[in-house]
């Protein structure tokens, strides 16, 4: 029982991480229906400029800051300049992948030659054994699953009590629509980046914490960011999150039985069985339609 | 004269829908447009409005040249759009998709606004914490009016309002539309396929054939529907 | 000298991953970001038989080239069933896992250590150890792959390929099979990457992990991208120009390492670079077309009537439009019974029966959602009906997908045309001719005779057809060159190419000019001399009463008339119904 309890904690801190990259991803897929492959770009931006404020003499909170402030400057950047270039000329969605996909490379490896492969750390958390009869846990695991729960629950709250965060669930639901009542499409599109790319950051702070920043680790966050979305159902920031846990607490069984290292390939199989049986997602409907 | 139109040339990419279209609209008027499925009524309302950038030719509201001008220009200045279908965002409820009509608004007119529609369609007040898309069909037609007549228009394009309706709510649509003009003494280009709905509302109506104008003028309301195949 | 020679081998290489990797990507349309995993499957099974067995080196590569099919085909039938974005998650989960296969599984890889011994290949016993013998061995499977993916791209199959990527559902309502071609390409790319696989681990004899990571996958992508998609040299050159680059960094005195990053980023930049300012690469499969916006004068269409008393006078519309076999004049073509199709709760097609005679020209008309375009849909299998039967020709075509119904006869045409934008306009009814050879691999690496008589047939059908629509001068053109009214000549030309004897025209005259109209009305006309049945879903009454001889009526998803124009017209009630009520 206690191993239960056990597993079940590993995959719930395991999960947390997945909500974050999930939701994060899956608002900026909803609003701009764009494929942001470059969004583990703005993984590793967030987690080396923490790293960078606090090598600069700042307290971990800096820190955490300088890396939010990154990634959005980072997320806006690839938008305004990128994506909304090539969307303007008419490329297909395709060539929009293949510059993200550009962009991911460019990013990860200038940050390699400019810190070096190995695992930069983020000091200052103090981590404290949590022992409750047998089964064991540390807080970090604790502020994980907590910042989590109020990332998803302070998105949903943005999007569902304030103005703009209504206008984004419009463009999400009919964006046609959007242009028709002279709403400035274009700038919730900046906005859903700046939202996404302002989430994402506290999950590479937190990974960063736990197991220190390494440059590839862009491709392991772009992986699990729209993993929770195909899963859970394209448009459903919710299912986007239960997925995330889903993949979370399946993971942490599946290592349970087989090595750690065969992780991904837990979670690949629940996306295969996921899309065999139910193509659109566990909570994805309409096409692009979002339940908020 | 609110809305003059000369030769108004539009199309989607390398098709060419709209070959040189002219009109003249006074305030207050209702102008009843019908035609084909594939005629270019639906073209003429978006490239008046904005959505659908002209090849040529010109649109002149109330003496200013707004040729190719964004919707989100002309929604400021009291034009308004109506969508063929679904004019609503399914996924929000009714009271959410009003306020999406309401940027620019201050706190207090907002309100008043509201007040409005929902003087004109109590349906929309009662359910007004419903999602728009699990209304029934004529009660989203009214919300896509609603949405409208928060920006007060003085001119209005309304495309099939009637579409997929069952008759008798058309017949509310359209008195409603008759009141809105009654009103707020708008005016209204409607763009209709029902001519027996179009004809109750609209005084002058138009006909486009194959992207012209064929008719421009008053019909008999009286007339044998059969006449009007030739138009078709 | 050894280095120079270094640098051809690792061209030859990366040209036939780049060659393999067009197919999939340039060709087809498919974001497969897996391909570094077929070159890995290919190099450790090559080399593990090779330290294991002894085996040589050509049995490895056979080995590689089934195994990475076997493997590919695994994750290709599920991946391609959903949208394309699932693909690139599908694809890049398996490179991942390979990866982490590569890695852990130590017993059968040594894990990150790699193996190392083995084997060079050998020939008849002579072995093959140094650089300067290894460049004709690689070389030779270079011209081979290239000579394979030349064949490929140049054949009928190729060109379905290509066509899957302008518009699948049009290649899908012009008779082809397009889940199996994609599953097709995307095991035959993965072969070629397995032998590039397996000549690596033989030149190298020690390969890792670290050779097959999401850097290599990047590398494949920039070398199509950087020489050209879609273009048969363009992996090539793409190849010569990266390898080159990537060893000429060495020669700057940096460390190895910072090389390495160096090359990634340059790698990336090229990708984006490339994507913002020219998309196809420096050779490109066509030039950006200059979007037109005025109509051309349409000289074409008012030569269709000559073209056609021409045509007729040397009796070729007769081989055209051959009358289908063993069918007599009159015989029903088309049977519904009682079909529905609801969407969410709304019936759209509300118990519909039809019957349609051969040589019968039918008017669709009803008012706006009456359920016309949706029931075109289902017969001509895009939808499956929740109730009721579809009978053509005698045969339950029911619940057949689409390519097959088309391929059994009957074929539409769409409101949005949806052309083969990039494709020249012969090449656009050359891929709707049926019963090709040529388009299974099979055929064209198998038969090469039979598929290169069956493209000259074709070829001279498909130019027949072009001459009956006047557009035979237009031939070599873009399609997307080409005015409105040409194109939707091109999509009349496409269909009658498909050899259907049902056609279904979805608004055949919308966008067109009334002079255009007229010189169509004829030819359409003329199409049930030879059997022919058509059926047209339009909104003009003109085009209704020059061209049909029946019409029938549809309201909310119901039939509730059926008559000549002249009777429906006559109607009081259906004019009531049609203009409001």
């Amino acid at each position: 029982m206690d191993l239960f309890w056990q597993l079940v904690i590993n995959g719930l801190s395991l999960g947390s991480i997945y909500l974050i990259l999930g939701i994060s991803w899956g608002l900026i897929f909803a609003v701009t229906r764009t494929f942001h492959f470059a969004h583990g770009a703005t993984f590793v931006v967030a987690a080396y400029a923490a790293y960078l404020g606090q090598q600069m003499g700042g307290h971990l909170i800096l820190a955490a800051l300088a890396g939010i402030i990154g990634a959005v400057l980072f997320g806006l950047a690839i938008e305004r300049f990128l994506y909304r270039y090539l969307r303007r000329a008419f490329a297909t969605p395709l060539v929009i992948f293949i510059a993200a996909l550009g962009t991911l490379i460019t990013v990860e490896n200038f940050i390699a030659m400019g810190f070096g492969t190995d695992a930069k750390p983020l000091e200052g958390f103090p981590i404290k054994v949590i022992k409750i009869g047998r089964v064991g846990f540390n807080n970090l695991h604790v502020f994980m699953f907590v910042t989590a729960a109020v990332l998803l629950i302070g998105l949903i709250f943005y999007l569902r009590r304030t103005k703009n965060g209504k206008a984004l669930r419009a463009v999400i639901s009919n964006p046609e629509m959007a242009e028709v009542l002279g709403i400035d499409v274009q700038k919730y599109f900046l906005l859903a980046f700046g939202i996404g790319s302002f989430l994402i950051a506290p999950a590479a702070v937190l990974v960063t914490i736990e197991r220190g920043a390494t440059p590839d680790l862009g491709h392991w966050a772009i992986l699990y960011s729209f993993m929770p979305v195909i899963i859970g159902g394209i448009g459903s920031i919710p299912g986007a999150a239960l997925a995330g846990i889903i993949i979370g607490l399946a993971e942490s069984i599946g290592i349970w039985k087989i090595s750690s290292q065969w992780q991904l390939g837990i979670a690949f199989v629940v996306l295969v069985i996921v899309l065999i049986i139910k193509p659109t997602g566990l909570f994805g409907f309409r096409v692009y339609r979002g339940k908020i | 004269m609110i809305l003059k139109v000369r030769d108004l040339v539009s199309g989607y990419q390398n098709k060419r829908v709209l070959h040189g279209l002219s009109l003249e609209m006074e305030e207050g008027e209702v102008i009843g447009t019908i035609g084909h499925n594939g005629a270019g009524k639906t073209t003429f309302l978006k490239s008046l409005f904005g959505l659908l950038p002209p090849w040529g030719g010109q649109i002149i509201y109330q003496g200013r040249n707004i040729t190719g001008r964004k919707p989100e220009l002309n929604v400021r200045e009291g034009i308004a759009f109506m969508p063929q279908g679904q004019g609503l965002f399914p996924d929000l409820t009714i009271m959410e998709n009003l306020e999406m009509s309401s940027f620019g608004l201050d706190e207090v007119t907002y309100k008043r606004r509201v007040r409005h529609v929902f003087e004109l369609f109590p349906i929309l007040e009662e359910r007004k914490k419903q999602r728009a898309g699990t209304l029934s069909g004529g009660e989203q037609r009214m919300l896509s009016l609603g949405l409208t007549l928060m920006r007060e228009p003085t001119l209005l394009f309304l495309d099939e309002p009637s579409l997929g309706l069952a008759p008798r709510i058309v017949q509310v649509v359209m008195n409603t539309i008759a009141e809105i003009n009654r009103q707020f003494n708008n005016s209204i280009i409607l763009v209709e396929q029902n001519f027996e709905q179009v004809k109750k509302v609209a005084k002058k109506i138009i006909v486009i054939k194959l992207g012209k104008i064929v008719f421009s003028g008053v019909l008999d309301p009286a007339m044998d529907k059969r006449e009007l195949w030739k138009y078709f | 000298m050894d280095y120079l020679l270094h640098i051809l081998i690792m061209i030859f290489i990366y040209a036939i991953l780049g060659l393999s990797f067009n197919l999939i990507l340039g060709y087809t349309g498919l974001i497969a970001m897996c391909h570094a995993a077929f070159f890995a499957i290919g190099a450790y099974t090559s080399a593990l038989l090779g330290i294991h067995f002894g085996t040589n080196f050509l049995i490895g590569i056979l080995a590689g080239m089934v195994i990475t099919g076997m493997v590919s085909l695994l994750v290709a039938i599920p991946a391609i069933r959903v949208r394309d974005e699932y693909l690139i998650v599908t694809t890049l989960a398996l490179l991942m896992i390979v990866y982490t296969i590569l890695m852990n599984w130590i017993d059968l890889t040594r894990g990150a250590a790699g193996l190392s011994g083995i084997p060079r290949p050998s020939i008849w016993g002579y072995q093959i150890s140094t650089p300067f013998s290894f460049v004709p061995l690689l070389g030779g499977f270079a011209i081979l792959c290239f000579l394979i993916c030349w064949r490929i791209v140049h054949s009928p199959f190729g060109r379905v390929l290509r066509a899957i990527r302008e518009d699948e559902i049009a290649a899908e309502s012009l008779g082809k099979n397009v889940r199996a071609f994609k599953i097709w390409v995307f095991v035959a790319g993965g072969a070629l990457a397995a032998i590039a696989g397996s000549l690596f681990a033989h030149y190298m004899t020690y390969i890792s992990p670290a050779n097959f990571t999401i850097n290599d996958t990047i590398l494949i992508f920039a070398i199509v991208i950087i020489g050209g998609v879609a273009n048969a040299w363009g992996p090539v050159l793409g190849a010569v120009i990266l390898v080159s680059v990537m060893e000429a960094l060495r020669f700057l005195e940096i460390s190895p390492v910072i090389v390495g990053f160096t090359r990634q980023i340059a790698y990336g930049l090229v990708l984006i670079i490339f994507m913002c300012f020219r998309p196809h690469g420096f050779l490109g499969e066509f030039v950006t077309a200059i979007k037109r916006k005025e109509e051309k004068k349409i000289n074409s269409a008012t030569n269709a009537e000559k073209a056609f008393s021409a045509l007729s006078q040397r009796g070729k519309v007769e081989e055209l439009f051959q009358f289908p076999n063993g069918s007599a004049k009159s015989a029903t073509i088309l049977q519904l019974a009682g079909v529905s199709k609801s969407f969410g709760g709304l019936k759209a097609v509300n118990q519909c029966s039809l019957d349609l005679q051969t040589g019968e020209i039918i008017g669709l008309i009803g008012p706006n959602g009456a359920g016309k375009t949706t029931l075109f849909n289902v017969i001509t299998g895009f939808y499956s009906p929740d109730e009721g039967s579809i009978k053509f020709a005698g045969k339950d075509i029911t619940n057949l997908p689409a390519h097959q119904i088309t391929n059994l006869g009957i074929a539409r045409s769409f409101q949005d045309l949806r052309l083969f934008a990039h494709l020249t306009v012969l090449d656009n009814v050359l891929v709707a001719r049926p019963r090709q050879t040529g388009e299974s691999l099979v055929g064209i690496f198998l038969h090469f005779q039979r598929v290169a008589k069956e493209e000259k047939e074709n070829r001279q059908k498909a130019m027949a057809y072009l001459e009956f629509v006047g557009l035979a001068d237009r031939a070599e053109e873009l399609a997307v060159n080409l005015s409105y009214a040409e194109q939707k000549l091109l999509s009349l030309a496409r269909l009658l190419a498909t050899e259907a004897q049902l056609i279904l025209l979805d608004e055949p005259a919308s966008g067109l000019d009334p002079k255009v109209m007229e010189d169509l009305f004829p030819l359409v006309k003329e199409l049930v001399k030879y059997g022919k049945t058509i059926c047209i879903v339009e909104h003009n009454m003109e085009v209704i009463r020059a061209m049909v001889d029946e019409i029938v009526f549809l309201n909310a998803g119901r039939i509730i008339a059926r008559g000549s124009p002249e009777e429906i017209m006559k109607s009081p009630e259906l004019a009531e119904i049609y203009f409001g009520v």
